[in-house]
């Protein structure tokens, strides 16, 4: 199995231990993933500018075309954008000749013929689930985890077509295979904040301590996220606000790729399992 | 030698001269690295703190087990530049051999008397390997300075733009190279050079010795002696070459392997009785130093000084964690990064949002561009407000995906100018358009599109759009204004300061839309605090696409808004 | 493009059933289905769930002329079977009837929303608006509102300020002279001081929070003094409505209770979401958001749907096709210039002759309009049939408020129809098709 791993962004300067963790996993199931000199996905963008968007999505699909590959990104926001822009792609003929045309100066064309999946889909689907409950060594039983979802990749369900929008099980699924106990909480399908990072703060953190407080009240050890943006906001974000209020307990976030790397007893350097700001040593898998 | 001869005061106070310009000149510019402010005020720091702190820096560095770390630099950037090699072969092919041949020259050439001689006892410029080698680095920076050139034509445009330093560089560059090659090609076919060497270091034994020897070196050396006539015959070549032999050889290799100069000298045989009379060697040789000198007084000033600057750049970043900036040292390592730019143009090449740039044609998106503005805004240059908007734009459009960062050849924390100049034009009043489109509320921007309907009405008339979401009734008119929108909306619910509360909820956009006032939604905090988590889209019963809908009011809004005065007073009209 | 997830979703299968809507009746039908075993597929948007009050009505007014309330709704129903009614309650007995509330009512309540009713009582429901709604089977949180008003005990109603849709001091006002000992106080929601509007899921969210409600409690507690039951707007959670109604029972020392109101109404909410995430994992195959856009009918009968989305048609196979889209909201019934339709199978329709006959003269004419009776005719068996009373196919079941004769807005029949003849539908179709035919054998 070969894909086209589009990183995105953030990976690189913010969080590259979701970059080495997917690797290291992905790795062992056989995976092999290229980089190819993509741009940025266009999701930033969108708020702005509509066409500017269109072209970056429709670029890097383009590179992965070229190379006859499907993409794996492991952020949902990503993932969410290259489907977007796939659709409009699709059912737009003018834009896309008009998008088709500003590639061709650099010699590419998007066609739709790559496919854009996120990295839960390839594990729970291209893989396996039961590829993924073979090579478990380290069941991580006892610890209870909130799956946190990300709008991007659930939303809206027809077009970016990852998991039933209302009742998604593919997370829990995957949770479940490392040992550990997924836990329902109310608040589990919604946004994290990080969309208003930077814009709007005051809202930003509303969504994301509301969610920390329901994963909290419902039993959680730690939210689990699989998605760059995300993790962000419960990671670096939550820390660098902390407050000492006891209304707003803090919780750990660690990445699926993560959790699964440590019951898959891959080594924890290679899970960048330090380079998480709120220790998760404290959850006594590591 | 006859060099020294000739005017040697003049040349050695203009020697001291542009050395005296050149140290002075990085003097100064290193001395501004400490004066200039970059980044956002917050980050200021006293004058004499950061001179503190970069020597404490610097002490540490060097008396830590950075050892490996700093030879790798050294080595691999330096030496090897295999950052350059990481991006772009024909641009390393071209840089490296600029900068090897170059610096060849310089040490093994220029400096001869200091290096050269020092470290091969037997050194004349006119033996081989010296001969040789002084023509191949030559070679190598003649072909590095063409494809330098090659690209510049070729590669015109925004990615890649050529300013007066460059051409100064690289006209200079090759002043000195070519005029290097003619002196020594003046110099063979010189009869009054040869007849010089030849009072000095040869005496004749035998009547045509002379004659012999002319011969042997017109036949075989590129000489040429206009003035006289001799029939060559093999008793003369094999005598002059033995007294070649005897008398030149230790000093003088075949000017043969002189490979550029010896053929260019044959070009130049038919003028040699003119070029000789008129001293020419003489004079190129003029040409050639004081085209050195004239480079040396202009290096702090000019492209060349990358060649302080880069180095320095490639050890200070190649050896502290760009992710973890010092803030006491930040100062000074931006402003001497800000020297260190050569605008390659490899940073927007590489640029994730290079593909905005072609939509929306403002160069302050591509980090080539923007780093000479942050340039700018660190001299203290007064912009007007329009002007930092284009750049606030440009700024907050990029991702800070680090990629610029990686490949930068001069090894510069882009990653880090970009965050400090987001800070700063924040605090200067143009942060990105989420926080600045709240300056005003729904209905002042709506008041404010009115008022300034000249601005944007024209550029938005007989726009062809892809989508029409926010005009098309058959996209909204289904609302039944059950609110369920507005009821699965986490923004809505999110309990914050009520004044900072959402104003028009989704299901009220849907209703104005319906009623042909989307003017009035454009600015409203809703639209502008979505978080695009399409609960409204997902969970309409009426299948309305309400976070479509939003995305493009507010690509609408900073269309419009963004051509709107916003610190202009409005007055309306009171009827 | 796979379909919207369904990790072992094989486009060549063969369903038994495919429910087309998703409304009360077209989830009512899903559920039967999956618990006999049938392989389900089932396609829809949200729909009228959403707007559901969460009362389950099963016939209070008859005839709709006289306005004629009824205690007891069974003999409401058997009135309308002695007068020859085509109402589609003549074609079930009352113990499928009852079998039917008894199933939904059991699943329901098993995915934590319990339902209460008496065997042969309607039970009074105190509304929004202060008026007595009339209802057979009511959600848990809202039993002891009917015990309160049977009782006529001191009651304190909590409303708070910015919530539009419900009004405390109307219900007090309108009911005072019935029941004196009603009472009602308006506070902030916890943090929502200062805001203009508050909306009913969002206070439904955030109560799902024990912080909330003990702050919330804690703002009460002065209020109660006398009141011997607290009643609220129908916002006590969306997901664990019990435990927080039986925290806040704690917190306040006395029996609370839900107040059902307009939509978007927090018990439509919950019924939606049970239906959404329960349904899935007991095998039903849930095409969200997407429409059937047009039928094909194979030589073997085999029904072929037609799943219309933005970017690539599906097709899906069923042996049969229960037909729940509902009336003109949910787009099962559309009308043109001609008169009305029904647009995926063009079923021949029970409708007024032309469209000046469509309503009555008077707009609020009591009696109802004749409109409001059309929809598809069907047989025993609940198979549309044509004006002769010829069945149409023999694997076409028909369930839901778009069955005609029946006016379930104003006969406040609504879900109870809907869960009715889903579940006759479904059972039709096992006994009267599946069992039956030999197509499915051979
Ligand atoms: C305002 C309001 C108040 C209510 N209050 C009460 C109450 O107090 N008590 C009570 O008992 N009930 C109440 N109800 C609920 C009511 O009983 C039911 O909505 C009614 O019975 C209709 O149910 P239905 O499932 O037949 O149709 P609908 O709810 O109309 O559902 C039709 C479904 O079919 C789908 N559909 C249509 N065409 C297609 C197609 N081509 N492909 C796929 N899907 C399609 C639609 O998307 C929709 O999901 C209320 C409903 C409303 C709207």
């Amino acid at each position: 199995m070969k894909f086209a791993f589009f990183k995105g962004c953030k990976i690189p300067y913010y969080l590259e231990q979701y970059g080495s963790s997917t690797r290291a996993v992905l790795k062992t199931f056989g995976v092999r993933l290229l980089e190819l000199d993509f741009c940025c996905c266009g999701y930033p963008n969108r708020d702005l500018h509509f066409e500017s968007f269109v072209l970056s999505a429709a670029r890097n699909m383009a590179l992965a075309e070229k190379k006859n590959l499907d993409i794996l990104t492991p952020c949902k926001c990503c993932y969410g954008s290259l489907k977007h822009a796939f659709h409009f792609l699709h059912e737009n003929e003018r834009l896309r000749r008009d998008i088709n045309a500003e590639l061709a100066k650099e010699g590419l064309v998007w066609k739709g013929k790559s496919t854009v999946k996120h990295l839960l889909t390839v594990l729970c689907d291209d893989i396996g689930l039961p590829a993924i409950y073979a090579s478990i060594v380290k069941p991580l039983g006892g610890l209870s985890v909130a799956a946190h979802y990300g709008c991007h990749a659930l939303r809206p369900s027809n077009i970016v077509h990852f998991d039933d929008p209302l009742a998604p099980s593919i997370f829990e699924d995957l949770i479940s295979a490392t040992g550990a106990k997924p836990v329902g909480w109310p608040r589990r399908l919604d946004c994290c904040g990080n969309p208003l990072w930077g814009k709007n703060n005051a809202i930003s953190l509303a969504l994301m301590r509301t969610k920390i407080a329901d994963a909290y009240e419902s039993g959680a050890d730690c939210i689990c996220t699989a998605c760059t943006y995300c993790q962000l906001q419960f990671d670096a974000i939550q820390s660098s606000v902390k407050t000492d209020n006891a209304a707003s307990p803090e919780l750990p976030s660690i990445l699926y790729t993560q959790l699964l790397g440590l019951s898959m007893g891959l080594p924890e350097r290679l899970l960048g399992i330090k380079r998480n700001i709120i220790p998760v040593e404290k959850l006594k898998i590591v | 030698m006859e060099r020294t001869l000739l005017g040697s005061t003049f040349l050695f106070t203009f020697l001291f001269v542009s050395l005296g310009i050149c140290l002075a000149g990085i003097i100064f510019r290193i001395a501004r690295w400490f004066a200039v402010d970059t980044g956002p005020e917050a980050g200021f720091i006293p004058v004499k703190k950061r001179v503190s702190a970069v020597l404490k820096g610097t002490a540490a560095a060097l008396f830590s087990l950075k050892f490996l770390k700093i030879f790798k630099v050294l080595f691999f950037d330096l030496l090897l530049q295999s950052r350059i090699l990481k991006t772009s072969l024909s641009r390393w092919i071209m840089h490296f051999s600029i900068f090897f041949g170059f610096m060849m020259l310089l040490l093994m050439h220029a400096l001869d008397e200091i290096i050269t001689k020092r470290l091969f006892p037997g050194y004349f410029p006119t033996l081989d390997p010296f001969q040789f080698l002084r023509n191949l680095f030559g070679v190598m920076v003649i072909v590095g300075v063409g494809i330098a050139v090659y690209r510049r034509l070729r590669y015109r445009g925004p990615m890649l733009i050529t300013r007066y330093t460059d051409r100064y560089a690289v006209a200079l560059l090759a002043v000195i190279i070519v005029s290097g090659f003619l002196e020594e090609s003046s110099k063979m076919i010189s009869e009054s050079s040869f007849n010089r060497m030849m009072s000095g270091y040869f005496s004749a034994c035998e009547p045509h010795d002379e004659t012999a020897l002319k011969a042997f070196w017109s036949r075989e050396y590129g000489s040429v002696f206009p003035t006289m006539k001799f029939r060559i015959t093999p008793e003369l070549l094999a005598r002059g070459k033995k007294l070649s032999e005897e008398s030149c050889a230790s000093c003088h290799a075949d000017t043969r392997t002189a490979f550029i100069s010896y053929p260019a000298a044959g070009f130049m045989k038919p003028f040699a009785l003119s070029l000789s009379k008129s001293r020419a060697e003489v004079w190129l040789y003029y040409i050639h130093v004081l085209a050195c000198f004239i480079g040396l007084a202009y290096l702090p000033f000019s492209k060349f000084f990358h060649l302080i600057t880069d180095p320095l750049t490639l050890l200070v970043n190649g050896i502290s964690d760009k992710k973890k900036v010092n803030p006491l040292t930040a100062m000074p390592r931006r402003a001497m990064e800000l020297d260190a730019c050569t605008e390659c143009g490899t940073c927007s090449r590489y640029c994730s949002v290079a593909p905005v740039f072609r939509m929306l044609q403002n160069t302050e998106i591509l980090p080539m561009h923007k780093l000479r503005t942050v340039k700018r805004l660190a001299s203290g240059k007064d912009m007007d407000s329009a002007e930092l908007q284009i750049i606030s734009e440009g700024a907050f459009i990029c991702t800070t995906c680090f990629k610029c960062t990686e490949v930068c050849p001069a090894g510069i924390n882009l990653q880090d100018q970009w965050l400090a100049s987001r800070e700063l034009l924040s605090e200067t009043g143009h942060p990105l358009p989420h926080v600045w489109l709240k300056k005003f509320n729904a209905s002042e921007w709506s008041d404010r599109m009115r008022y300034f309907e000249a601005s944007w009405k024209e550029a938005d008339a007989g726009k062809e759009r892809y989508y029409n979401l926010t005009d098309d009734s058959n996209v909204f008119a289904p609302c039944i204004q059950c609110q369920t929108c507005t009821n699965v909306c986490p923004v809505v619910a999110a309990r914050t300061d009520p004044k900072d509360a959402v104003d028009i909820t989704p299901h009220k956009i849907m209703n104005l839309l319906r009623l042909g006032l989307h003017d009035l939604a454009l600015g409203s905090r809703m639209v502008w605090d979505c978080t695009t988590c399409y609960q409204c889209q997902e969970n309409c019963p009426q299948g309305i696409k309400v976070t479509d809908i939003i995305y493009e009011l507010k690509n609408r809004a900073y269309e419009h808004f963004k051509k709107i005065d916003r610190t202009a007073e409005i007055n309306e009209d009171p009827c | 493009m796979a379909l919207p997830k369904s990790h072992n979703y094989d486009p060549k299968h063969v369903f038994d059933i495919m429910v087309i809507g998703s409304g009360i009746a077209g989830m009512a039908a899903s559920l039967f289905s999956v618990n006999r075993k049938l392989s389900t597929v089932q396609a829809g948007s949200v729909g009228g769930t959403l707007f559901a009050s969460g009362l389950f009505d099963l016939m209070a007014i008859h005839p709709v002329e006289e306005k004629r309330v009824w205690a007891d709704p069974w003999e409401a129903i058997a009135a309308l079977r002695k007068q020859g009614s085509l109402h589609p309650y003549a074609r079930i007995s009352d113990d499928a009837i009852q079998s039917a509330f008894e199933e939904i009512a059991s699943f329901l309540s098993s995915a934590g929303m319990a339902y209460r009713f008496e065997k042969n009582r309607n039970l009074p429901v105190i509304t929004s608006m202060g008026t007595i709604k009339h209802t057979y089977c009511v959600p848990e949180s809202m039993w002891h509102g009917v015990e309160a008003y049977n009782e006529k005990a001191p009651c304190l109603i909590i409303d708070f300020n910015g919530l539009r849709e419900f009004s405390g001091r109307q219900i007090s006002s309108t009911l005072r002279e019935e029941w004196p000992g009603l009472r009602a106080v308006r506070i902030s929601f916890p943090d929502t001081e200062g805001l203009n509007e508050v909306h009913p899921v969002h206070l439904a969210q955030a109560l799902e929070l024990s912080a909330v409600r003990e702050s919330l409690a804690a703002r009460i507690q002065p209020e109660i003094r006398e009141a011997r039951y607290a009643g609220f707007p129908a916002v006590l959670g969306i997901k664990k409505t019990a435990a927080i109604c039986a925290h806040l029972e704690k917190l306040l020392g006395i029996p609370v209770f839900e107040i059902p109101m307009m939509p978007a109404s927090v018990p439509g909410f919950r019924l939606k979401e049970i239906f959404d995430s329960v349904l899935p994992p007991k095998g039903l195959l849930r095409l969200i958001d997407k429409r059937v856009e047009s039928v094909a009918r194979l030589d073997n009968g085999n029904f072929i749907l037609n799943i219309g989305g933005p970017d690539q048609e599906q097709f899906i196979q069923a042996r049969g096709v229960i037909l729940a889209t509902g009336r003109f909201m949910g787009k099962g019934l559309l009308s043109d210039r001609k008169g009305i339709y029904e647009p995926l199978f063009h079923l021949p329709l029970h409708q007024p002759e032309s469209r000046i006959s469509w309503h009555h003269e008077r707009f609020l004419d009591p009696s109802g309009h004749p409109i409001n009776s059309a929809g598809v005719e069907v047989d025993d068996s609940f198979r549309a049939v044509d004006g002769t009373g010829k069945t149409i196919y023999d694997n076409l079941f028909i369930a839901g408020s778009i069955l005609a004769h029946q006016d379930w807005m104003r006969m406040k029949c609504g879900s109870g129809l809907a869960i009715a003849t889903a579940y006759a539908a479904v059972n039709a179709f096992i006994n009267n098709f599946m069992n039956k035919s030999d197509r499915i054998t051979a």
